[in-house]
């Protein structure tokens, strides 16, 4: 197992007051907290934090830990010093290092009244499922795989354990949605029952349509022509395309409502909006050049009329 | 194939039992119209997995950060918004991204 350098991790100096390790810690929680962080490792990031504060605000965990880390530095291997005792520790979910020094939760690691009787819940595992936007549309079986937290007897952890579902995912499931399985989580001690499975629905960003609700938008380009004289245009939707008529006249960033092309809600479809942009060609030969030119000749038009108004 | 339900309701006693939340704070939240559980009464209501995973961030948010229980409505009044921002202005960034050249 590696060695963790607790003071480097919280960036306080190994003779930090007890006030600088608690500024440093809420710091540390306030940047990577899972609830309020954007930080793409904010769980791991976190965990690392709350136990190194775990380890470091209580005295005499402090002071054991202190003592070890005269053996190990930051990243290094580690194995405690023969003969050392692990003490007891109050609960939490913590590295094998930590649990190597002060033990592992109890009740689990109740290694101090080990004929005790103990029933716990086990723990309640949570894992993010990616899906895409068609497969919202109907009932979708996936095969998910995650690991679950693994106790000797004596409360030790063990190696995580690799557990595989097939899951059949409801249609019309929505980004941020959570699935409970229940009974799938952790294994509970004793008589207690085993933690749940919870599935965080994420939908996997689509190249051609944004979700806005339950509603869909795509961006139609179109040529300056089709915007002028109307067209006829194939768009795809997430069941087969369509054909969308656009009238004369069509502007950048005009609305066009295709109905129930959207996204499966509990309250019925979502619509498809297509929103046109218009493009132009990247080159322009000699011919159409003169035409364009004929056009700005022949045409009245400002198109910064907006301006004179403010 | 294990089945999986969308619908699942859960009471106030064994959200109580899976998240560790003291009842009265549970009724506070409900109270101050952050969850609104079906059923007229505390005996009565069901809540979902998404008034789970509510109640779940407000346990956190005690147990990380020394939040006063009286306070945390307010916490995750702002954290939805939060969410609710930061869902918002994904959405529009990606379709601005669409209209504008690198």
């Amino acid at each position: 197992m590696e060695f963790k350098d607790y003071y480097k991790i919280l960036g306080v100096e190994p003779d930090a007051n007890l006030k600088a390790i608690k500024t440093a810690y809420r710091k540390l929680a306030r940047k990577y907290h899972p609830d309020v962080s954007e930080h793409k490792d904010a769980e791991n990031k976190f965990k690392e934090v709350a136990e190194a504060f775990a380890a470091l605000k209580d005295t005499e965990k402090r002071a054991e830990y202190d003592e070890l880390r005269k053996y190990g530095q930051h990243g290094q291997r580690f194995e405690p010093p023969p003969g050392w005792q692990p003490s007891s520790n109050q609960g939490g979910d913590y590295s094998d290092f930590f649990e190597s020094i002060f033990g592992s939760a109890e009740p689990r690691g109740a290694q101090t009244h080990r004929e005790t009787y103990f029933s716990f819940r086990g723990q309640d595992i949570e894992t993010e499922l990616p899906i895409f936007l068609e497969e919202t549309l109907s009932d979708n079986n996936k095969t998910i795989s995650y690991q679950l937290p693994h106790y000797d007897t004596d409360g030790r952890r063990l190696a995580d354990v690799k557990k595989t579902l097939n899951v059949k995912i409801p249609k019309g499931v929505s980004e941020g949605e959570r699935i409970r399985l229940k009974g799938q989580g952790g294994p509970g001690t004793g008589d207690g029952q085993n933690g749940d499975l919870y599935l965080h629905i994420r939908l996997v960003p689509h190249p051609l349509f944004d979700v806005e609700g339950h509603n869909l938008i795509i961006t139609i380009p179109i040529a300056p022509w089709e915007a002028i004289l109307g067209t006829k245009v194939e768009v795809p939707t997430l069941s087969g395309s369509i054909n969308l008529t656009l009238p004369p006249n069509s502007q950048t960033g005009k609305r066009l409502r295709i109905k129930n092309k959207g996204l499966i809600s509990k309250t019925g479809m979502g619509d498809l909006y297509a929103v046109l942009k218009i493009v132009i060609p990247e080159k322009t030969d000699e011919d159409s050049r003169q035409l364009w030119e004929t056009l700005s000749e022949k045409t009245v038009f400002n198109p910064r009329s907006e301006w004179r108004k403010a | 194939m294990i089945e999986t339900s969308l619908t699942v309701e859960l009471t106030l006693q064994e959200i109580c039992e899976i998240v560790d939340v003291p009842t009265e704070v549970l009724i506070t939240i409900v109270e101050e119209g952050i969850l609104e559980p079906k059923g007229a009464s505390p005996n009565e209501w069901c809540f979902d997995t998404y008034m789970l995973s509510i109640v779940k961030c407000a346990s956190r948010l005690h147990r990380d950060f020394d939040i006063e229980w009286t306070s945390i409505p307010l916490y995750l009044d702002m954290i939805d918004e939060l969410e609710k921002l930061r869902t918002e202005n994904k959405t529009l960034k990606q379709q601005l991204g669409r209209f504008l050249l690198e």
